[in-house]
């Protein structure tokens, strides 16, 4: 900063400290009333020793959530009822959302939070991993938007949602769909096996790593069988621009198990065909694979 | 942190808890809802905030994201900006004509400036707390206030403010 800014800085610092904000009545009191709700909801909490006793910090969370909440605020009640609870012990809940909208630019970007009653470390990790991933994202939306000065147009949409959720197996899948000129559509599937309530990536569900040729020449089959039925879909797999020709699936490839077992591989928008075929995905049929999964995932999955 | 000095830390930033929340609502039924749910979001998640010192930004960093959120429902129907229009002269409460004061010329800037300038003026947070609170990059923050003066100036030479 310059001593010209600094300057600046103190005179608008000294008129701030002469201008006296003035809450109004009703925001006050909406304040007064809020804090002696909780200050209320504190001394009842605390006859009710069971709660404490059962080391339900999470309980009293949602207790809060559900019961006072909406009694406060009409907004969110609305924003509650659209929370998932799902399953017996992993829950996934919106944490935060981040929002922008001028007549160019809209985003609307939705952070879960995994929630793992077992108090494991993948929840944590995937946690860490979305925060800095939806971080990351909101600041480059905001970070375009100052360098073309809004004269831009673009937009930021991040969705989730829970494919998988059983006593065995849990994935969760964020959606991020951007849009500059042409929209460009990627996902980013978390998966945790219960068993060991680890984080696991495709290639930690096999023995070794043949696991990569049979489901990559399996996708190039059904792509090949696709193209020949019908002439509008075109992956590319034909060499003709090797630069953007799909060679194989990665070590931590975005898939998730169907509930017979399948595999579902899915690519990103452009990652191997043009815009016209999307997002697509490939089933992969269990019988190809079982005999080179680890023996912890040859039963119960999903 | 035990309910008496959470309650206690609420009423010390109630003023600053209302600019923030006014520079981004822009109307007092709405800064309520956002303050009053901030206030139970904070409550219930009190344990988690370990060090009592940055309670302040904490508070701060829950307010915004929650009237962000707001703001986000409330912008698919109504153009904030439209509703509010900078009035050159206030009437005192003496019925004397006075020129803008220094909180109108800040409200009359748009947005990000008007928040960036409020935490940074009014709420007294630097700029890491700013980029942590409207989850922006440190770089962009600068960028920011570095705009924001320069638009205030503008606004108070002006109005032969200094």
């Amino acid at each position: 900063m310059n001593n010209f800014d600094k300057k600046f800085d103190e005179e608008i610092k000294k008129l701030v400290a002469e201008e006296k904000i003035d809450v109004p009545k009703n925001v006050q009191d909406r304040v007064s009333q809020t804090l002696s709700f909780l200050e209320n909801t504190q001394t009842k909490k605390k006859k009710k020793h069971i709660f404490v006793r059962i080391g339900a910090v999470a309980a009293a969370v949602v207790i809060l959530m559900v019961c006072i909440m909406p009694n406060l605020s009409s907004s969110y009640a609305e924003a509650a009822s659209k929370i998932p609870i799902i399953g017996s012990v992993i829950k996934v809940m919106t944490i935060r959302n981040y929002s922008y909208v001028d007549d160019n630019h809209e985003m609307k970007v939705e952070v879960p939070s995994v929630v793992d009653g077992e108090n494991s470390n993948a929840a944590d990790n995937i946690n860490k991993d979305v925060d800095e991933l939806t971080k990351r994202l909101v600041n480059e939306f905001y970070a375009e938007l100052e360098e073309y000065e809004g004269a831009n147009h673009s937009s930021l949409y991040t969705t989730y949602e829970v494919v998988t959720n059983t006593e065995r197996w849990f994935t969760l899948r964020l959606s991020v769909h951007t849009v500059a000129g042409t929209g460009y559509t990627y996902f980013k599937n978390y998966h945790i096996d219960r068993a060991s309530n680890k984080i696991v990536e495709l290639k930690d569900l096999f023995k070794d790593e043949s696991y990569n040729k049979i489901i990559t020449d399996n996708i190039k089959e059904q792509m090949k069988e696709q193209m020949a039925e019908d002439d509008d879909i075109v992956y590319w797999i034909d060499a003709k621009n090797p630069a953007y020709e799909f060679a194989s699936v990665s070590d931590n490839h975005n898939f998730y198990f169907k509930e017979n077992g399948d595999i579902v591989i899915q690519f990103d928008k452009l990652e191997v065909g043009p815009s016209s075929v999307g997002c697509p995905d490939f089933t992969i049929s269990k019988s190809l694979f079982k005999d080179i999964l680890k023996d912890e995932f040859k039963n119960d999955i999903p | 942190m035990e309910n008496a000095e959470f309650c206690e830390n609420i009423r010390q930033y109630e003023e600053v808890m209302y600019a923030v929340a006014f520079s981004i609502l822009r109307n007092d039924a709405d800064c309520a809802d956002a303050i009053s749910e901030s206030i139970v979001k904070a409550y219930m998640s009190r344990e988690e905030l370990k060090n009592k010192k940055v309670f302040k930004s904490w508070i701060l960093k829950i307010l915004h994201n929650t009237a962000m959120d707001m703001l986000r429902k409330k912008c698919d129907t109504v153009d904030i900006d439209d509703q509010y229009e900078l009035s050159d002269e206030r009437v005192t409460s003496e019925g004397l004509q006075t020129k803008i004061a220094l909180r109108d010329a800040v409200d009359s800037l748009k947005q990000p400036y008007r928040t960036v300038v409020t935490l940074y003026y009014y709420s007294d947070m630097t700029v890491s707390e700013i980029a942590n609170i409207t989850c922006v990059t440190v770089p962009n923050v600068k960028k920011q206030l570095s705009r924001a003066r320069d638009m205030l100036r503008e606004i108070l030479n002006k109005e032969d403010f200094f």
